[in-house]
């Protein structure tokens, strides 16, 4: 059952379609996360293997409900801009904010490295630096930031979406999904990895100054029980 | 360490400035518009988010250019669709496309988007998928979730990275209810349904959607639309 649309939008939408499933790609092996412009508008891609990073403040949706706006904008602002800045700071690349999340790629040899480096980082900032600071502010407000990180990596194809004025990626490949997924978790971890970041980082985000590894494995049921690991140590300089 | 003391005084300087600069909008701002501290914009407004469900699956089973053809030809129809309802687009991330739309049609003109973006899956996208790879059986499922609310948009305000964040229930319970079972295709909050026309609640006399109770959100009516679309 269909009713009449207003503009007959459908010719148009019909050869933007057809051009992305009819067109050959060209697809390039990539060093640099790409911008927007380095990719042309038609089925134009560059393949990295990347890292990818999604920070998330938990329960955003108890903020908004139970506390003015201004507040909540000073919670997500002070979040983000912490997360932005350690992201810039081990060579990671902003790729998207989306409402209360932040998406950070890395690529390079220490790419994973870099990226739980991130996160480990974020916790201590959350700790150290945004929930001190907003209970000196805010001294009889129950309100504590928690937030959640996930890291996964995997070959990535960036391409770009092609609407005039937006010029913005897409990000496809199963780190952009998996951390975007990790990061909604929630059982009291700050920091999720998959099993493949795991394998692959170095000793030093592994194990803390006492030599324990400061991961957990666990089973992801929703997603045909692969393990991943998860972790509420901070590093201990932001 | 050099990068903690920045983190610890533009931490402090959100917190500490409680003199927001806070005016009322009339159109979605740019970041531009806004200033680098606790500057906001006060808007009512409706939040459209659009998310491909099947992503975590078309991005393990199939190769990534199929995935991404699918996803550039999925966010290419809605983003020009929620322009030309006059909704403004405000994120793109990943496979997911946010929306602001304004104004005293805003529901109306954000539901008609929600409609003419499953009649563009059905009629345009999924047949155009259909042609070019006939052998395949991957059948593209999406969600679009609205919902209306007062929003206060600010800056973020790290140098380049000039986006901006939008707080207020609408964003989040958008974003919340794409989340929903992909059996329908639009979820939309009871603000949404007791603003819009009957010219997207109705179609031949008979009501197209249908009344949840929203079980994880204090069981608050929600309504999705189950067979009907707007043809583009």
């Amino acid at each position: 059952m269909s009713m009449p649309g207003l503009t007959i939008l459908k010719p148009e939408l019909d050869t933007a379609v057809k051009d992305i499933f009819g067109g050959v790609w060209s697809e390039r092996d990539g060093e640099v996360v790409p911008e927007p412009e380095d990719l042309k508008l038609g089925n134009d891609a560059v393949k990295l293997n990347a890292t990818v990073l999604y920070a998330d403040i938990s329960g955003s949706t108890t903020l908004v409900d139970s506390y003015e706006a201004q507040f909540s904008a000073e919670i997500y602002k002070t979040f983000l801009i912490c997360a932005a800045k350690i992201i810039k700071d081990e060579a990671g690349v902003i790729t998207a904010y989306d409402g209360d999340r932040v998406m950070g790629v890395f690529i390079g040899g220490s790419k994973n490295t870099h990226a739980v480096r991130t996160a480990l980082r974020i916790q201590a900032a959350v700790l150290h630096i945004v929930n001190p600071a907003l209970k000196v502010q805010y001294p009889i407000s129950p309100y504590v930031l928690k937030h959640v990180v996930g890291v996964d990596t995997s070959e990535l194809l960036a391409g770009r979406i092609g609407v005039r004025n937006d010029n913005d990626l897409v990000w496809v490949g199963r780190a952009a999904n998996y951390a975007a997924k990790l990061s909604a978790l929630n059982e009291g971890f700050a920091t999720y990895i998959t099993d493949s970041v795991y394998g692959n980082m170095h000793d030093k985000v592994k194990y803390a100054l006492a030599g324990e590894d400061m991961w957990e494995s666990r089973s992801w049921t929703a997603m045909n029980k692969m393990t991943i690991y998860r972790s509420n140590y901070y590093w201990t300089e932001i | 360490m050099a990068l903690k003391d920045d983190l610890q005084s533009a931490v402090k300087k959100i917190f500490t400035d409680d003199r927001w600069t806070i005016r009322d909008g009339n159109v979605v701002p740019e970041p531009k518009n806004l200033g680098l501290g606790n500057d906001g914009v006060n808007l009512n407004g409706a939040v459209l988010y659009a998310d491909i469900s099947s992503s975590t699956q078309l991005v393990d089973s199939v190769t990534p250019p199929f995935a991404a053809e699918v996803y550039k030809a999925y966010l290419a129809c809605a983003a020009k669709i929620i322009k030309n309802e006059d909704g403004v687009i405000t994120a793109y991330d990943g496979d997911r496309v946010m929306a602001v739309f304004i104004g005293d049609t805003m529901c109306t003109n954000a539901v008609r988007a929600a409609l003419k973006i499953k009649g563009a899956v059905l009629t345009i996208v999924q047949p155009a998928l259909k042609v070019q790879y006939p052998h395949t059986n991957y059948v593209l499922k999406h969600v679009i979730g609205i919902d209306t609310s007062k929003l206060l948009a600010s800056r973020i305000g790290v140098r380049n990275d000039n986006d901006l964040v939008w707080v207020g229930r609408a964003a989040n319970y958008a974003a919340k209810l794409t989340t929903l079972s992909d059996e329908f295709s639009i979820w939309i909050t009871d603000s949404v349904y007791d603003r819009i026309m009957d010219a997207v609640k109705f179609a031949n006399k008979t009501n197209m959607w249908k009344e949840y109770s929203w079980t994880s959100m204090n069981k608050m009516r929600i309504y999705a639309c189950g067979a009907w679309k707007i043809d583009v």
